[in-house]
């Protein structure tokens, strides 16, 4: 709660809320209806992430695209101002794991889009049998000096899991 | 003990000097560089000296490369650092390339390079025979196309490097508002010959402010891997 005077005089109290990046959720997005696009088997093709760009070409292997939105301490987006997110990754079975990335966020009309894939240039690094990884996914958003961690973890599996190429992820927000 | 001191001292000056000025990690870099005359806010980074390093140029309004060896098969250790509002860029990245003993930068034509103390590490030193690339593709498509270039390919070969995994990616997608197209930017293509992987991928990020290459290096079980990628764009 603020309390202004002018000429004296107190003037009506106001409660401000101040948001806080906290958490980020799923959200439909053209190409990923609740957050998740299709899974895609690839065999000497693109990796394109949702606005149509090539992530990598000559692929061989499995990806699958996500979208995200962040959310405040209530839960609710936010609209207004712009931060820098930082990707974490954790928990990662097959090292060394992506790299992270650092994205400057426009909350007004962004999110983000994450591609996960797994593997590498067609032919040489096809993934074999049973040849997948898993790992946690998370991230930092930093405003002006303050870095906030986000609760919210998503846990990701990808690759050939007896034969089939698959991409599962698991979101948790305590 | 107080010429041991003098010694010690000295040398640590010279140390610290050598990690905060401009080096000569290829052939076509320069010698030295004068301040970069951009001032930060204040500013809390946290991550991967690659990440905080990321950060760092964004926030300077300037593009970027950084190189790192990994020792292990993994992105390196984690730090935070504080920077006071006020502090030059040029002291915030001398700042960040100590976190990792033996790391060097420079800074020439607004692309900061944060590079292994060796300088930059031999495949970015291959000599790219002729790469046309155009200003309007996104840097992520240009960088895969030159990670396959055969020269690049054969010199990884040689020097025992094997491609880390490709998992993909992040970047901003319009999720309200008006997410209508954009018109896409005229084609502007750009012929680099006879120059450093080094140099092509620096004059890549230059066409394309805020973004930052990153090449690694990791010691794993089935040999040294490497991975060529746009950390921010």
């Amino acid at each position: 709660m603020i309390v202004t005077t002018s000429g004296g005089a107190q003037l009506a109290p106001v409660n401000f809320f101040v948001q806080i990046p906290t958490h980020f959720q799923f959200v439909s997005v053209p190409g990923a209806p609740g957050g998740k696009g299709p899974i895609l088997p690839v065999t000497n093709g693109n990796v394109l992430d949702l606005n149509g760009d090539i992530i990598v070409s000559n692929y061989c292997g499995v990806y699958e695209n996500f979208a995200y939105e962040i959310l405040d301490q209530q839960f609710n987006p936010l609209l207004n101002g712009t931060a820098t997110g930082t990707e974490v990754f954790s928990n990662i079975s097959v090292p060394p794991g992506p790299t992270p990335k650092v994205l400057t966020i426009n909350f007004a009309t962004q999110g983000w889009n994450d591609t996960q894939a797994w593997k590498g240039t067609y032919p040489t690094y096809c993934p074999a049998y049973n040849d997948h990884q898993s790992l946690d996914y998370g991230m930092t958003m930093t405003v002006g000096s303050t870095v906030y961690s986000l609760a919210t973890i998503v846990h990701y599996t990808k690759g050939n899991f007896n034969g089939t190429l698959n991409v599962t992820s698991a979101i948790t927000t305590p | 003990m107080k010429k041991l001191i003098v010694v010690a001292a000295s040398f640590l000056m010279a140390w610290l000097a050598g990690a905060q000025t401009a080096t000569n990690p290829t052939e076509e870099t320069p010698q030295s560089h004068g301040s970069s005359g951009i001032v930060l806010p204040e500013l809390q980074l946290r991550g991967s000296l690659s990440t905080m390093f990321a950060a760092l140029v964004k926030e300077a309004g300037l593009s970027g490369g950084v190189a790192t060896s990994n020792k292990g098969c993994f992105h390196g250790p984690e730090g935070s650092i504080f920077v006071s509002a006020g502090t030059s860029f040029d002291k915030a990245v001398a700042q960040v390339a100590m976190t990792r003993a033996a790391s060097q930068w420079q800074l020439r034509d607004g692309v900061a390079n944060l590079l292994p103390g060796g300088g930059a590490p031999p495949l970015l030193q291959v000599q790219v025979r002729s790469f046309t690339w155009d200003k309007a593709t996104p840097v992520r498509e240009v960088l895969d196309r030159l990670r396959q270039l055969p020269e690049v390919a054969e010199e990884a070969s040689k020097l025992g490097l094997r491609e880390a995994p490709l998992q993909g990616g992040a970047s901003t997608i319009c999720i309200r508002g008006d997410c209508s197209e954009k018109p896409k930017a005229e084609t502007m293509l750009e012929t680099d010959e006879g120059v450093s992987l080094f140099t092509v991928l620096n004059r890549v990020v230059q066409a394309h402010r805020g973004t930052v290459w990153n090449y690694s290096e990791y010691r794993c079980d089935n040999g040294t891997l490497f991975s060529l990628s746009v950390l921010s764009e």
